[in-house]
């Protein structure tokens, strides 16, 4: 894809979402009292605004990047990472998707301690760390010193069965 | 008379009780403000229990300690891992983190604590010595004058939109839209909920923060192969020199007499501050195309501005008692647990621990650059771990600080859904600055429009109804004019290259 042709995209997608808040999100998303009188008193009022804004901004961004020659905004990249082909991009972000859709899920039922051990080992495995004797210290330790900080000096509760039934029979 | 005063302030200051409590309060600080998601206030609340068996200048020293270093802390994550530990260090992300990349972390880390202690230092002066003056200007600010500032405060969205102007106001509207979800603040009706009730509550500032910064670099080294890091070695370039300070100490100056106005202006924090502040170093400098790019500038200002801010809530605070903020409201609370009412009878009774408290916030800002010093050595370190190893740690933190703000695990999912929008946005080459800005600054902007209007009964007129919303809007569409011809010469540079480039090639 041309740097012209993924600018346009990104204007159009810019209209696209502010008709969808005109259409859709704004209308059905934010009731209107019906004892209102003044226009700019009303909840849609503010909404309105940002999206006459997104409209402007979609609308010049596509103008923009259709009748100007060479027109995009360079890449600025300071990245030590070297970028992988497009294919295999791609499959990354599925992977990476999975991951952190399988943290939440593990999160939210087995507990963050549990879940963050585990998270971390398949994330930097997943990122090409194969340092095993990195990895697995960095995955019994963090979780397990950020649960005892949030829950002991914080007083933060952490949800984690194991941990706590654990860390109470150990305190 | 000022002089008699200290002196009996100093008499109850001096004692190791008061030197320790500031000490380790400051610490506490600045651990609980380098936490993502971990803010001041609740660094503050978790303290208090303690001070309740404590001395009164002693357990106040302590809290105000812990205050001073949560605001200072905020920086460190936010140079060293893209992730803000506060809201008023997101400014401080923009130059912070372009440095760490560029193997410069000791250096701006350096450069945020001296800026940082320089501008908790002015902004403690100006407690001490303007209290009154700054309490009466910061009592004529109705929702009026709060619109006309932040209609100020937004023109920085230019600044920070780097080379698409458009861009960065599509971003600032998303930002907009978000900060709009929630309950309507004059009908208390629902905006984007639809029926959900966490939604109701509206999107808290810490998830949002998070996922916009620290999660889109998590997703996109996905996209990436794993290389040693060829970044120049940490060491020469820990050091601010003598040259470099100098260069930033105009926008530190200007930055902490932003942090002290708008400090001592109830409800404002240390956000706007920032962003103010490092919109007006980026508009005087002279390297102002470098900024959001590295610049050591940036750093100085946007902390600053943040840091300025933490003697002068303290002000109305004080002479008027009326806490600025959520923090000062706790402290607040802690004077009226010793027994101490905050106001002009505190100054009339209890003069000796009011200035016993300025001794021990005089010497927070020296106890900052100790702590601070020290642990730059260490935190510097953090930037040289290869990212395969940092990245699934700082998700890690991320979720347990998003989780934190509420103990619920929607905010998780917020951030992780606010990620997958940043991603976007990093790959659309869309700035997140402008959108964070107006997430910030919009439900201000909103709320006091729209509370001036009802005032007003629907008539604009009450926007220039005096000398200070005059001043702020006058400054508004001066800085949007020269925003217009900046973005104009710029257009017509870039088309004239173009066409010299089509001749070249022709």
């Amino acid at each position: 894809m041309t740097m012209r042709l993924k600018e346009v995209g990104i204007g159009l997608f810019v209209l696209a979402l502010a008709f969808l808040l005109l259409i859709f999100l704004i209308p059905e998303g934010i009731p209107q009292p019906s004892r209102l009188r003044e226009g700019q008193l009303s909840p849609r009022f503010w909404p309105l605004i940002a999206t006459s804004i997104l409209v402007m901004s979609g609308v010049v961004l596509t103008a923009m990047a259709w009748f100007e020659k060479g027109q995009g905004t360079p890449t600025e990249s300071d990245e030590d990472d070297e970028p992988l082909p497009f294919t295999s991009a791609i499959v990354g972000l599925v992977v990476g998707f999975v991951l952190l859709s399988g943290y939440y899920w593990a999160m939210t039922r087995l507990g963050m301690v549990v879940a963050s051990a585990v998270g971390i080992v398949l994330l930097a495995y997943a990122y090409g760390e194969r340092r095993w004797q990195v990895l697995i210290p960095v995955a019994l330790l963090l979780p397990v010193a950020l649960y005892l900080f949030f829950v002991y000096v914080a007083g933060i509760p952490i949800p984690d069965p194991l941990a706590r039934t654990v860390f109470r029979a150990l305190f | 008379m000022i002089i008699d005063n200290f002196a009996q302030g100093l008499e109850l200051f001096l004692s190791w009780g008061n030197v320790l409590a500031i000490l380790i309060g400051v610490l506490a600080g600045i651990v609980f403000g380098a936490i993502p998601g971990l803010t001041g206030t609740m660094a503050v609340a978790l303290v208090l229990p303690f001070t309740f068996s404590l001395p009164p200048v002693t357990g106040i020293l302590l809290l105000v300690g812990v205050y001073k270093g949560a605001v200072y802390g905020g920086s460190i994550p936010a140079i060293l891992i893209k992730t803000p530990g506060t809201p008023g260090g997101a400014c401080t992300v923009m130059d912070g983190y372009p440095l760490a990349r560029q193997g410069k972390a000791g250096k701006a880390l350096n450069m945020a604590l001296y800026s940082s202690a320089c501008a908790d230092f002015i902004s403690n002066l100006a407690l001490i010595f303007l209290a009154g003056f700054i309490a009466a200007f910061a009592l004529r600010f109705g929702p009026p004058e709060f619109f006309a500032l932040m209609c100020f405060s937004l023109t920085i969205i230019a600044g920070v939109s780097g080379s698409s102007l458009m861009k960065g106001l599509a971003s600032a509207a998303l930002g907009l839209l978000l900060a709009s979800v929630g309950l309507d603040i004059i009908f208390g009706t629902p905006r984007f909920a639809f029926g959900e009730v966490e939604l109701t509550a509206g999107l808290n500032f810490i998830p949002i923060l998070i996922g916009l910064f620290a999660m889109p670099e998590i997703i996109n080294q996905f996209t990436k192969r794993y290389r040693v890091a060829t970044r120049i070695a940490e060491a020469a370039n820990a050091r601010v020199s003598w040259q470099e300070f100098k260069g930033s100490l105009r926008s530190i100056l200007r930055g902490s007499v932003i942090g002290v106005v708008l400090g001592a202006i109830p409800g404002i924090g240390g956000a706007p501050a920032a962003f103010v502040s490092y919109g007006a170093a980026q508009r005087a400098s002279k390297n102002s195309d470098n900024f959001g790019k590295g610049e050591l500038e940036g750093v100085a200002a946007s902390e600053a501005g943040n840091n300025g801010v933490c003697g002068a809530t303290m002000i109305p605070l004080l002479s008027l008692g009326v806490p600025g903020d959520v923090i000062t409201a706790v402290i607040l609370g802690a004077f009226m647990i010793h027994g101490l009412t905050p106001g002009p009878l505190l100054f009339q009774e209890n003069i000796d621990i009011v200035y016993a408290i300025f001794c021990g916030i005089l010497l927070s800002s020296v106890f900052m650059v100790m702590w601070g010093k020290l642990g730059i050595r260490v935190f510097a370190r953090i930037a040289d771990i290869p990212n395969t190893v940092l990245f699934p740690a700082v998700l890690v933190l991320c979720v347990f600080g998003a989780y934190a703000v509420n103990s619920n695990p929607f905010d998780v999912l917020v951030m992780f859904l606010v990620g997958i929008l940043g991603f976007g946005m990093l790959k659309a080459n869309i700035p997140p600055a402008p959108f964070l800005i107006a997430f910030v600054l919009g439900p201000m902007l909103e709320n006091n429009l729209r509370r001036a209007l009802q005032m007003s009964n629907g008539d604009y007129s009450i926007l220039l109804r005096n000398e200070i919303t005059i001043f702020f809007l006058a400054l508004t569409a001066l800085s949007l004019i020269l925003i217009t011809i900046r973005n104009l010469k710029r257009w017509r540079r870039r088309t004239a290259a173009r066409r010299d480039d089509a001749s070249l090639a022709g």
